[in-house]
């Protein structure tokens, strides 16, 4: 009796463990998977806004500005479900008419990106830490030993604290607004003319220009993701998910040979590193035009920027010059 | 200053001061809400998209109002400026809302709504400090209407665990229109607009004027 509770047990815990694996899989495939699909859409005037509503995984609005008589085919992204295949989204226009012509495929040059090139790591989105400064603490506790200071004389102190507040105000909102800056990443290999070129943010991104087709991948998941995509090509279209990081992947086309250790055809960077043989040097500064400049004393590459990179392969990472938090990854052979 | 004169401490005797410890400490706990993104290592941040305004002015409504010694009243420009020093740290928690991405109207708002719940209550617990009766009668009141229905729904529902159930409709009504319940219902999202229902904010209000005034008009029926 006991030994056929035991299998019982036993086989109650393989079940479970295969079903735990199975939902970790699962999750983990997910956190790759895209968040929108290309719907192609066939617009017609007087038209001002129109909301694709894709259900729960949110919903795309497009500002479409077309006169009596006008029409349009755009291709607008929609947030799907990561995992399940696309159903057709409801469209609600306020005037004029729009019809769903059906879901358009990646350009060729996205699908075709290596997969070498689709392995490497996001970058981090940069969450922004919601703490104050540390001028806003000093400043704060400056006006707080005043105050309590020369609580007897209550006009000084009531001028003191309300100096103090403008300060700390301008200070704590100035501050978190420049750590929220969105991060990219461009990646390459040695005699690839395709790029893929990687924008994470956290809550707001700004999306590729119009008519490049794209991945978005968020984290958590499954968020529910907006879309903002104006048809004026002067407004760029942005996604939105609160509290979740966002990130775009995209192809782009930049020389094969654009950062060969003998010139460097691609950007300026500010600083770059090396890997050979298993060891990072770091080389400076690397103009456009200029060979790689020889190895000397600097600091480490960023630890974000390096891990998860492929083992056994020349790698070369920089800085991109005039650019804030661009970054740019390429493997030689 | 010539609101100093107006106290009721005896003459010879020292004027009465605002509690200076007391206001330290809601200056403290005022200012720990900006310290949390400190804690923890970097990633994702677990406090993200959390109102810090409305956590930052929590103590310093509580400590403000508390209930005092009938030792006599403070000047009353000493108390308004006291509460003032409370300013600095909810206006540096509405600066990381606004970074947050909370509209300032709804930052800066939530501030002056904190600030001038703080006065209401503080001078209430200053007037009611001038006799002991008084300084009861507020402490029950303040209790029963301020921190007391945050203390019951907590006790109730945290603290009793599924054992107790749900807390009765006449706690969560009375702390919804507490002055820290109105708080705390906007710490959960710092983009989304101001939550208060206008029954509740009637309530909230019926509820501020008996703790400012009861012990008021009770010390003038004691005199009669």
């Amino acid at each position: 009796m006991t030994a056929v509770r035991w299998d019982a047990a036993r086989r109650a815990g393989r079940v479970t463990a295969l079903l735990l694996a199975a939902l970790a899989l699962h999750s983990l495939e997910l956190r790759a998977q895209s968040r929108v699909a290309f719907a192609e859409l066939e617009l017609a005037g007087p038209a001002t806004e129109l909301r694709v509503d894709a259900g729960r995984p949110g919903f795309a609005h497009v500002a479409a500005r077309l006169g009596p008589g006008e029409s349009a085919r755009v291709l607008v992204p929609v947030p799907v479900e990561p995992g399940l295949e696309p159903t057709p989204p409801v469209l609600v226009f306020a005037t004029g008419t729009a019809r769903f012509l059906g879901w358009r495929a990646r350009e060729a040059r996205f699908a075709g990106l290596p997969a070498a090139l689709r392995a490497r790591p996001a970058p981090l989105s940069g969450a922004p830490r919601v703490r104050a400064p540390a001028a806003v603490l000093l400043a704060l506790a400056a006006a707080g030993a005043l105050g309590l200071w020369r609580m007897r004389a209550p006009r000084t102190a009531a001028v003191l604290a309300l100096c103090a507040a403008a300060g700390a105000f301008l200070l704590a909102r100035g501050a978190l607004s420049r750590a929220a800056a969105p991060i990219e990443v461009l990646d390459g290999v040695s005699g690839s003319s395709d790029w893929q070129r990687q924008r994470a943010a956290l809550g707001e991104l700004v999306l590729p220009a119009r008519g490049a087709t794209f991945d978005l991948v968020t984290d958590p998941p499954r968020a529910r993701v907006e879309i903002e995509a104006p048809l004026d090509p002067a407004s760029p279209a942005r996604a939105r998910a609160r509290g979740a990081s966002l990130v775009a992947i995209w192809a782009e086309p930049w020389p094969g040979a654009g950062l060969e250790r003998e010139a460097n055809e691609l950007l300026p960077l500010a600083a770059a590193w090396l890997r050979a043989d298993g060891a990072w040097t770091f080389h400076g500064p690397w103009d456009v035009g200029a060979p790689l400049g020889p190895a000397r004393s600097g600091p480490p590459p960023p630890g974000w920027l390096v891990s998860g990179l492929p083992q056994g392969v020349t790698l070369v990472v920089g800085e991109v010059a005039g650019a804030a938090r661009s970054w740019v990854r390429c493997t030689w052979p | 200053m010539a609101v100093a004169s107006v106290t009721d401490a005896p003459p010879g005797f020292a004027v009465p001061a605002v509690p200076r410890t007391r206001f330290a400490l809601a200056w403290l706990l005022a200012c720990a809400p900006l310290a949390l993104g400190w804690l923890g290592d970097a990633g994702p941040d677990r406090f993200a998209g959390v109102a810090l305004a409305p956590l930052a002015a929590l103590p310093a409504v509580l400590v403000a109002g508390m209930p005092r010694r009938a030792q006599g009243r403070a000047p009353l420009a000493q108390e308004l400026a006291a509460v003032l020093l409370l300013a600095p740290p909810l206006a540096a928690a509405a600066g990381l809302d606004v970074a947050q991405g909370a509209p300032p109207a709804r930052a800066l708002g939530l501030v002056a709504l904190a600030l001038a719940i703080a006065c209401v209550l503080g001078d209430a617990a200053r007037r009611a400090a001038a006799d002991a009766r008084s300084a009861r009668l507020h402490a029950l009141l303040w209790f029963a209407l301020v921190a007391g229905p945050g203390v019951l729904l907590f006790a109730l529902e945290s603290g009793g665990g599924p054992f107790l159930g749900e807390a009765p409709a006449v706690v969560h009504a009375l702390w919804a229109a507490s002055a820290p319940g109105i708080l705390a219902a906007q710490v959960r999202d710092v983009s989304a607009p101001l939550v208060l229902a206008p029954s509740s904010a009637a309530l909230g209000l019926a509820a501020l004027c008996v703790v400012a005034f009861a012990p008021a008009l009770a010390r003038r029926g004691g005199m009669r």
